[in-house]
């Protein structure tokens, strides 16, 4: 079980192999918190061989991971600003009303996950849509995802439907997410894609 | 590509500060609600979306008179699944949407919006314009088109109608005008599988039940990639979970392609134009080895025969050598799709839009036919939908300006847009002097854009209504600001296997005060002197109207079910039992007797198609849509554009290499009808004797987001139609590049 992740708290489950690359994710995100123009919180990558007939095409939806020894709040914190916070159930956000805008944290993100913002010179990422969490309701990209490839649920549910999540959960205190964090994929099982290998982000 | 795309290393490592394509430094558009402002109104309003033609059902935020956010509509089947057991059991857990839906706001609030009527000076296509009143357009487009009645006869105007429900007031006005030439956007889309699916299983618009079949061999059409219908990825990705083996003919490893080797099923990647001889080798080999469904054939088929006697001699190694594929692989894919039941055949416009695309169309439905894989759980569906009933007056006696019905055997509803393009250039059959567009840029839309302008310039008025300075606006005497589909009324029934209907209904007034376009049409109507039905009835007094006469409810029922979405008669199947297939013999037909009755050759025989690759242009070029745009028409949108601002020409990495091509380098594309630069994308996804790109970029209008982004697929192709169904042949042509 994830270390921070109190019972009530929600992980994100995303299931790669079903992910179509489409973009819907990163365009509710840029609706749900009228992101500035050039920042996308949520991204898609993509990467393919060049075996044709059979290119090996892999698609990866990237955000803020919301690890739980993150290298943007150390960064912070190391700074003495600490506008990098983590709550209880382990959402890492950045604390707008602290962040004096000196991007160091945006670098430090091994996931390019930060970004500053020229209209109010802060730092901002993914803060798992907290304020449509604390209502009640899943993140605006969760709620749009056409491939269905993103689950929002607590570590209990997720468990009942994909058993083999208990090793990602128990073997990366920091994901609140599948199959990608700070450690590289090929030391995790990758719930639907046995093919994955480390080109995948 | 949608994607921030990195070479390998870099993606491992992240390194590269890839980020999306820069639009940074645009202020904010300012949409969302003031939030010091005292909230005085904060509502979801249920509506059907309208961003590209796939009417997915979407709620809008609406907080103090503006749109703040747009979400998926549970309550409406088109984001959930196409068949009814499936919607009821998927619905709690909500419907979903694609990105162009969600950037519905960003178009609404698009500072580059037409805000007021606009009357040309100086030359045409100059971009010189008046701004004048409402009034003043109304009274001037009536006077001219008047005039051109009075001195060329009524035929000489042709209108293009948007496909809405105010579809059949244009109808109307055409009609009234006295010209038959009413047409519509179909004949540039996807004809060829209309015509070839009613000519053989009775039904124009069968669709797929992926979420229950076990294998599906499409062609040429990408769900995952131009997603339209929200639910496809959804239904397809659950029938691949659940074992279903998906096999893809394309010639680029298009996002489904991509999906299906993931999963374990095939890419197919044909030449372009030669699915059909792929589909008749595949019978061939079912037939010589007894796979078929014989009772199916026996009980509800005609023309087995002729059929079979076709394709006695469509061997593998015959369609290998036409393909490009190897006979081994066509043999083997012809005894799984034998074998494995329920089982989808589909095709849709990657066929269909080449010289030969209604008979390959025919070929590719015939093969569900003979695995009698029809109306049943997991295969093709024959939908039975339920909407509103227009009235439309008698068409005027003359004939058509584009050989609907003539030259086109079977040219749908729509019309032929490219024959009354070439009209408008050699005045034959006659002149066209007026032309009308609601909501459609001709001039990108049209294959041949040389052509097109052509055309265009030969006509004494043009009048354009749209939300954008469109190419085609850009040609006009009066552009007319259109609606957004946030602004205004409309009825969608949905494309699902069972009635559904949902309401699109204004969320926000039109924000420049401007009118809907079914008002502008009746108020031109009224300046013409028409002074009956419909044109004197309000839009909403017209739709409630419709909508009673064709489904028993009123509008304002209709407004007040659950996401304004009525829900009728589920998924029924095996209805060819109770009456029959919906073609003339009441059977599925392998041998149209009607066809023969055209002159036609009334079994899909596979005939090379037209335009492809000579000495001069050694390579095919074909065009695909892809999940963050539609058509020619979203590329002013800042969102989308940020994802993907620019189309790149794909090009097979050893094609690449011995044209010393690298991938993101400059290259030239040309032929006979164009030239233009483009970015190379060097990939293994695309067949090495063919480049493509996305359709629609390339603007040089539109607005300063679209200006200059990406290449014209257009300008490279000849511009013809397919002589059965008068389908646009968009992905017939070839070219040379360069670096």
């Amino acid at each position: 079980m994830s270390g921070h992740a109190s019972a009530a708290s929600k992980m994100m489950f995303v299931d790669l192999k079903r992910c179509i690359g489409c973009n819907a994710c990163s365009v509710a995100c840029m609706q749900e918190n009228n992101l500035q123009f050039g920042i996308a919180w949520n991204r898609v990558y993509g990467v393919e061989g060049d075996d044709y007939p059979k290119p090996d095409v892999r698609v990866l939806p990237m955000f803020c991971q919301h690890c739980s020894s993150a290298a943007c709040k150390l960064t912070c914190d190391n700074l003495g600003y600490r506008a990098i916070v983590q709550r209880a159930d382990g959402i890492v956000y950045v604390d707008q009303s602290r962040c004096v805008g000196c991007q160091k944290c945006v670098p430090v993100c091994p996931f390019k996950a930060m970004f500053f913002n020229t209209e109010t010179n802060k730092a901002e990422k993914c803060h798992y849509c907290m304020h449509r969490i604390d209502a009640g309701l899943a993140p605006a990209c969760v709620i749009t995802c056409m491939g269905i490839t993103r689950e929002f649920a607590s570590p209990s549910e997720l468990l009942a439907r994909h058993p083999h999540a208990a090793q990602m959960m128990r073997g990366n205190a920091n994901a609140l997410y599948e199959n990608m964090g700070e450690k590289p994929m090929t030391e995790r099982a990758t719930a639907g894609n046995p093919g994955a290998s480390e080109c995948h982000w | 590509m949608s994607r921030v795309r990195l070479g390998r290393r870099e993606f491992v490592k992240l390194a590269a500060a890839a980020g999306t394509a820069g639009l940074a430094g645009l202020d904010s558009l300012g949409f969302v609600a003031d939030a010091s402002a005292a909230t005085l109104q904060d509502e979801w309003i249920p509506t059907t979306c309208h961003m590209c033609g796939g009417t997915t059902g979407v709620l809008a935020h609406v907080v103090n008179g503006r749109v703040i956010k747009i979400e998926p509509n549970s309550a409406n089947p088109v984001g959930i699944a196409n068949i009814s057991t499936d919607f009821q059991q998927l619905k709690a857990s909500g419907a979903r949407m694609c990105p162009k839906g969600n950037a519905a706001i960003m178009s609404l609030y698009d500072p580059d919006r037409i805000k007021t009527p606009l009357k040309r000076l100086g030359p045409r296509g100059g971009g010189q314009w008046q701004e004048i009143s409402y009034d003043q357009a109304v009274t001037e487009i009536a006077v001219r088109l008047g005039n051109v009645k009075a001195t060329y006869g009524p035929q000489a105007l042709a209108w293009f109608a948007e496909d809405a429900s105010f579809n059949a007031i244009q109808q109307n006005f055409c009609y009234a005008y006295g010209t038959p030439n009413w047409l519509n956007h179909s004949n540039i889309c996807d004809v060829s599988r209309k015509v070839a699916f009613l000519n053989t299983m009775g039904a124009d618009r069968p669709l797929p039940d992926f979420r229950n079949t076990k294998y599906a061999l499409i062609f040429g059409w990408n769900p995952l990639g131009a997603t339209k219908w929200a639910h496809l990825p959804r239904i397809i990705l659950d029938g691949l979970d659940s074992g279903a083996k998906l096999v893809v003919v394309d010639p680029r490893c298009s996002e489904t392609a991509e999906k299906a080797l993931a999963y374990g099923g095939r890419w197919l990647p044909v030449k372009p134009g030669t699915d059909g001889a792929l589909a008749l080798a595949i019978a061939n080999v079912i037939i010589a080895e007894g796979r078929q469904d014989t009772n199916f054939i026996a009980n509800w088929s005609t023309g087995y025969g002729e059929f079979a006697a076709l394709v006695a001699s469509k061997t593998p190694d015959w369609a290998a050598a036409i393909t490009g594929l190897d006979a081994q692989t066509i043999r083997e894919v012809a005894r799984e799709l034998a074998t494995t039941k329920p089982a989808i055949v589909d095709v849709w416009s990657g066929p269909g839009q080449h010289m030969n695309g209604t008979d390959g169309s025919r070929a590719i439905a015939s093969l569900a036919g003979l695995i009698g894989q029809v109306d049943l759980p997991g295969t093709m569906i024959i939908p039975e939908r339920k909407g509103p009933s227009y009235a439309v007056r008698a068409a005027p006696a003359g004939a058509r300006v584009d050989g609907k019905g003539t030259k086109y055997p079977f040219g749908h509803s729509s019309g032929i847009y490219v024959e009354a393009r070439d009209a408008m250039i050699t005045g034959q059959p006659y002149p066209l002097k007026a032309a009308v567009f609601v909501f459609q840029n001709f001039v990108f839309s049209v294959p041949n854009t040389a052509k097109n302008l052509q055309a265009l310039n030969n006509l004494d008025v043009i009048v354009s209504v749209d939300t954008h300075m469109s190419e085609t606006a850009l040609m006009a005497d009066y552009v007319i600001p259109g609606t957004h589909y946030l602004e205004r009324w409309d009825v969608a029934p949905q494309w699902v296997t069972f009635q559904a209907t949902s309401l699109r209904q204004p969320v926000v007034p039109p924000l420049f005060g401007q009118k809907a376009e079914y008002e502008f049409v009746a108020d031109l109507g009224r300046r013409m002197g028409y002074t009956d039905h419909p044109f004197v009835v309000p839009y909403e007094q017209y739709l409630d109207e419709s909508i009673y006469a064709g489904m028993g409810i009123r509008l304002s029922e209709l407004k007040a079910l659950p996401g304004a979405t009525w829900i009728g008669t589920g998924t029924r199947y095996k209805k060819y039992e109770t009456s029959g297939f919906g073609t003339p013999s009441k059977k599925f037909e392998f041998y149209s007797q009607q066809m023969a009755a055209k002159g036609l050759n009334p079994v899909p025989d596979y005939t090379p198609t037209e335009d492809g690759p000579s000495t001069a242009y050694p390579l095919y070029i074909v065009n695909w849509k892809e999940a963050l745009h539609t058509h020619s028409r979203t590329m002013n949108n800042r969102w989308l554009m940020e994802l993907h601002g620019e189309n790149e020409v794909w090009i097979n990495t050893a094609r690449a290499a011995s044209l010393g091509i690298s991938d993101g380098d400059t290259i030239e594309v040309e032929n006979q009808y164009g030239q233009a630069k483009g970015r190379a994308r060097v990939t293994g996804r695309i067949q090495p004797d063919v480049i493509g790109m996305t359709h629609g970029f390339g603007h040089w209008a539109l607005g300063p987001v679209a200006k200059g982004k990406g290449i014209n697929d257009g300008q490279f192709i000849a511009g013809k139609a397919d002589r059965i169904s008068g389908q646009a042949a968009h992905k017939d042509g070839a070219v040379r590049i360069r670096k």
